[in-house]
């Protein structure tokens, strides 16, 4: 049996994901039907990276849901959960802003940097951040056990 | 660390084969061999009973020490 039917906590973060993009691009389609900005698509960003997370958490139970050790698919998977969860909260920090303050000015202006430091976003950064590190604690531990028989 | 394995020697007082032996305490050849060779950072509980078990030998047969004071200080 393939791994997406194997944890049933696996296939539901997967079915809430796809169910969750469907949703944000809908509501995209719906709120801007004719303006057709993009600044308004560039909000579809950061959440795109924290699905990709939630994703790589999705993978995390399909794939350890019978191991009990620190095996290399939880390393990978908390590898790109951080980095998802990561580079989605620096989009919404400064990528995302400032793309959307230069298409609302039509590129005019280029000068000033725009952030969205938000205590949340800072938060998911951090989260990202801790979960990245424990990857990589994690690879080392991983390779500290493989040393003994 | 002056810990040393002395697996061969048991090996050949026990006229038994390092394939064998893996394959009953069910590790690989190589890992067997890295053992063999001291090229481990350690060596399992459970790997050294299976290895008592099958060699009939206490641990004490398997490993050897040479007293060395810097261990003390590593």
């Amino acid at each position: 049996m393939s791994s997406w039917f194997q944890s049933p906590i696996a296939t539901a973060l997967r079915a809430l994901v796809v169910l969750a993009a469907f949703l944000l691009v809908l509501e995209r389609l719906d709120f801007f039907p004719a303006s057709g900005a993009v600044a308004d698509w560039i909000g579809l960003a950061a959440p795109a990276f924290y699905l990709w997370a939630f994703w790589s958490g999705a993978e995390i139970f399909a794939k350890t849901r019978s191991a009990t050790d620190f095996g290399p698919a939880l390393v990978s998977g908390l590898n790109r959960m951080g980095a998802g969860l990561m580079l989605g909260a620096w989009v919404a920090i400064l990528a995302e802003p400032a793309l959307r303050y230069l298409i609302d000015n039509g590129f005019t202006v280029m000068t000033g940097v725009r952030f969205e430091w938000t205590l949340a976003n800072l938060a998911l950064a951090f989260a990202g951040l801790t979960l990245l590190l424990l990857a990589r604690r994690g690879r080392q531990i991983r390779a500290e056990l493989d040393g003994f028989v | 660390m002056p810990v040393r394995v002395t697996l061969d020697v048991m090996l050949a007082k026990r006229k038994l084969r390092a394939r064998d032996v893996a394959e009953k305490i069910g590790i690989s050849e190589t890992q067997l061999s890295l053992l063999r060779t001291g090229k481990v950072k350690g060596m399992r509980f459970d790997t050294l009973s299976k290895l008592c078990l099958v060699l009939d030998c206490k641990p004490g047969d398997i490993l050897d020490y040479d007293i060395d004071n810097a261990d003390l200080d590593a």
